[in-house]
């Protein structure tokens, strides 16, 4: 798109990149901010690696836009000086794109080409000694749910991710996976000096996860940036907590874990907890090539 | 559903248990597979979504630009306008 943006802007053409929640979480490390500030600092870091001059807008954190335009990673529309929608495309094509503009304002000659642009490719930042801890292997179809932050008076370095498998989705008995992430755009790692990770689980009635509790691996690597991973089994009993009440009925997970930043010099503990809600996260995205080391490259 | 399979909850919890408390290269190895696969491709319904916009109204939504400024997108109008979802990964 940045050859057609630089082909048509002088033409009166405005051009934007709607950004959204991630597709696929991990793919060189990122996970899905929970906050509109965290959303942001993800499209500095998209401008930054694209190398792109094209403007950004943020979709909000209900995923509004994203949902009244029909929730395709990568659509692709054309609007019309009146606000109409006069050309759509489920997946952004460029050639495309091009066809329709020369039909709509004319035709750009010599069109601008990829390698006129020189762009450099720019890596992202890896985060501290990633693949000390072993990832999970998980078997089978997981689905995201739905995970809420609560008010913190600290970011949320670490950010959970939770997903149930085929069986509870089928069952209501199965496997739930609770992945603790270090946000990488927020620069800190663990704290191996200090003791692991621990979370504890509190189900409402209707809901059980078990272990309650747990706690991660001793490493002796003094930080890393591994995420830490548990599979836990999960029931739900629709007989005693309705499907109609799981949005009111999370399960409360309290975590406590030491966090390391090196450019700002601490190294401290922090208690976070989340609601977690047994309903399938439609904008979680897709975790693609779970186990490679920091996800899929 | 609750009470028949309290039981096997128990023997469940006991497990992972063991394998959380022993160690998680154990839990690593389970499975045998590079990686889970997560979610269900959904694009055809999303595509199909897409496609029924067309000749409608730009929805008015409340957005932001990329310095966190709120942006309505009723003030896209006025030129023609190429707007493309993406984001990092």
């Amino acid at each position: 798109m940045e050859t057609v943006a630089i082909d048509y802007a002088p033409r009166g053409v405005k051009f934007y990149y709607i950004y959204k929640a991630l597709a696929h979480p991990e793919n060189n490390g990122y996970i899905q901010p929970f906050t509109l500030e965290e959303r942001l600092l993800h499209v500095q870091e998209a401008k930054r690696t694209l190398g792109s001059g094209i403007e950004w807008i943020c979709d909000n954190m209900n995923n509004g836009l994203k949902a009244t335009l029909g929730g395709a990673p990568n659509s692709e529309f054309i609007i019309n000086p009146a606000g109409k929608i006069i050309r759509v495309r489920g997946w952004s094509n460029a050639t495309s794109l091009r066809a329709d503009l020369v039909s709509l304002v004319g035709k750009v000659s010599p069109a601008t080409t990829v390698a006129d642009l020189k762009m450099k490719p720019v890596v992202p930042k890896r985060p501290t000694a990633t693949g000390v801890v072993s990832r999970i292997q998980i078997n089978s179809v997981m689905r995201a749910v739905q995970v809420k932050p609560l008010e913190s008076d600290e970011p949320y370095y670490v950010k959970l991710r939770v997903e149930v498998d085929e069986s509870f989705m089928s069952e209501g008995l199965g496997m739930a996976y609770l992945g603790f992430h270090l946000d990488p755009l927020l620069h800190v790692h663990w704290n191996n000096l200090a003791a692991p990770i621990q979370f504890r689980v509190q189900c409402p009635v209707g809901i059980a996860m078990g272990p309650g509790a747990g706690r991660g691996p001793e490493i002796k690597v003094e930080v890393d940036g591994d995420p830490r991973e548990f599979l836990v089994g999960v029931e739900w009993d629709a007989s005693i907590l309705p499907a109609t009440r799981l949005a009111d009925s999370p399960i409360i997970i309290e975590v406590d874990y030491f966090a390391c930043h090196d450019d700002l010099g601490w190294c401290k503990p922090i208690r976070q907890q989340y609601e977690v809600r047994l309903l399938v996260d439609k904008n979680a995205g897709s975790v693609r090539g779970r186990g490679a080391r920091g996800g899929r490259r | 559903m609750f009470i028949r399979h309290r039981f096997s909850l128990m023997a469940l919890s006991l497990f992972w248990a063991f394998l959380l408390i022993d160690s998680m290269p154990i839990l690593a190895q389970l499975g045998g597979r590079t990686g889970g696969r997560t979610g269900g491709r959904t694009g055809g319904t999303q595509f199909s979504q897409v496609t029924q916009l067309l000749n409608t109204a730009l929805p008015t939504v409340n957005v932001f630009d990329a310095q966190g400024k709120p942006l309505s997108t009723a003030s896209l109008r006025g030129c023609y306008t190429v707007l493309v979802f993406g984001c990092l990964t």
